[in-house]
């Protein structure tokens, strides 16, 4: 054994200090309880997360969200309202009342501008397929 | 009976997990303390990529090389690796755990390489910890730092000659 080596395996008498108490009582519960405690650190984030959710499913959910109200939304999430392509209309008949039917393609952007996780965009994305306005035919 | 089996050996992913914090949990927890300003935020850490690798790996007990990857990117994400040197420096004094189990008879050397390793550059250090401590192969190192193996193992002599010549842990050569 040279000195290289020897010097190597007196380091390695050295062990790594244990886990304090307290870490350790954090994770000595099954993963899923301690998964719950050291949520706090997500907790910002995910609470910011479901903030922007839920202001831009109001928005979109109201029969008269203004073009205002969907901004406000959008920008919550960091979006460029300006990418949003507005692509087909559809008219569907809803409580005897035919209605438009926006449908907007902006995954992709969603995806490219946005930091959302996918799970979360999928249910944004959804919700862009909205009731637009009653259609009134002569 | 089967109540107090339960609670007293636990479930097996408990014994699994426990058996997880065991082998990868002390390491991890010094490698964390390299990358972080403070205790608290290498505790944090730790706890976060521990519950999220065994989340990832489904229950079994994760690769060893796959936690320290995941802790290194966390700690990264987390933005707390600037002018963490300065830092330390300034908390060395300050309280704070000791990264080294506790040794009567070198105990005095457990503190002097830890100030040692607190002074290579950070590069070094990283592979001087996974390798003695995390005890990860070159080729692990190189995966979890981002670098050629090549670069890894010289970056492991390179850290090993510092600490070498280094006044301050000497005795350990004798």
């Amino acid at each position: 054994m040279n000195d290289e080596e020897q010097f190597i395996a007196e380091l390695k008498k050295f062990r790594a200090a244990p886990m304090p108490g307290d870490l350790r009582e954090r994770l000595s519960e099954s993963p899923q309880i301690s998964k719950g405690k050291a949520h706090r650190l997500w907790l910002p984030v995910v609470g910011t997360a479901i903030a922007a959710c839920l202001a831009l499913i109001w928005a979109l959910s109201s029969d008269s969200a203004s073009p205002q109200s969907e901004e406000v939304a959008l920008n919550i999430l960091g979006i460029d309202s300006t990418l949003v392509s507005r692509e087909t209309v559809e008219f569907k008949e809803i409580d005897g009342v035919m209605h438009e039917i926006v449908m907007e393609t902006w995954r992709d952007e969603l995806f490219a501008r946005s930091s959302l996780d996918p799970a979360t965009a999928d249910s944004v994305v959804l919700r862009r397929e909205r009731v637009s306005k009653p259609v009134k035919f002569l | 009976m089967g109540i107090a089996q339960t609670k007293q050996e636990g479930s097996r992913p408990d014994r699994e997990w426990n058996r997880f914090l065991d082998s990868q949990g002390d390491a991890l927890l010094l490698f964390a303390r390299q990358l972080t300003r403070t205790d608290s935020d290498a505790k944090d850490l730790t706890q976060q990529v521990l519950i999220e690798a065994w989340k990832f790996s489904r229950g079994k007990v994760p690769d060893k090389a796959l936690v320290f990857s995941m802790l290194r990117r966390r700690a990264i994400d987390m933005g707390r690796s600037k002018d963490r040197r300065a830092q330390r420096e300034v908390d060395y004094s300050e309280n704070r755990e000791d990264w080294f189990a506790p040794n009567f008879e070198k105990r005095d050397d457990a503190a002097r390489l830890e100030e040692a390793l607190g002074f290579l550059p950070d590069t070094l250090r990283e592979v001087v910890v996974l390798r003695i401590w995390g005890d990860l192969s070159f080729p692990e190192i190189a995966q979890t730092t981002g670098v050629t193996v090549a670069t890894a193992t010289s970056r492991f002599r390179y850290g090993i000659e510092r600490l070498r010549k280094s006044d301050i842990i000497n005795e350990l050569k004798t």
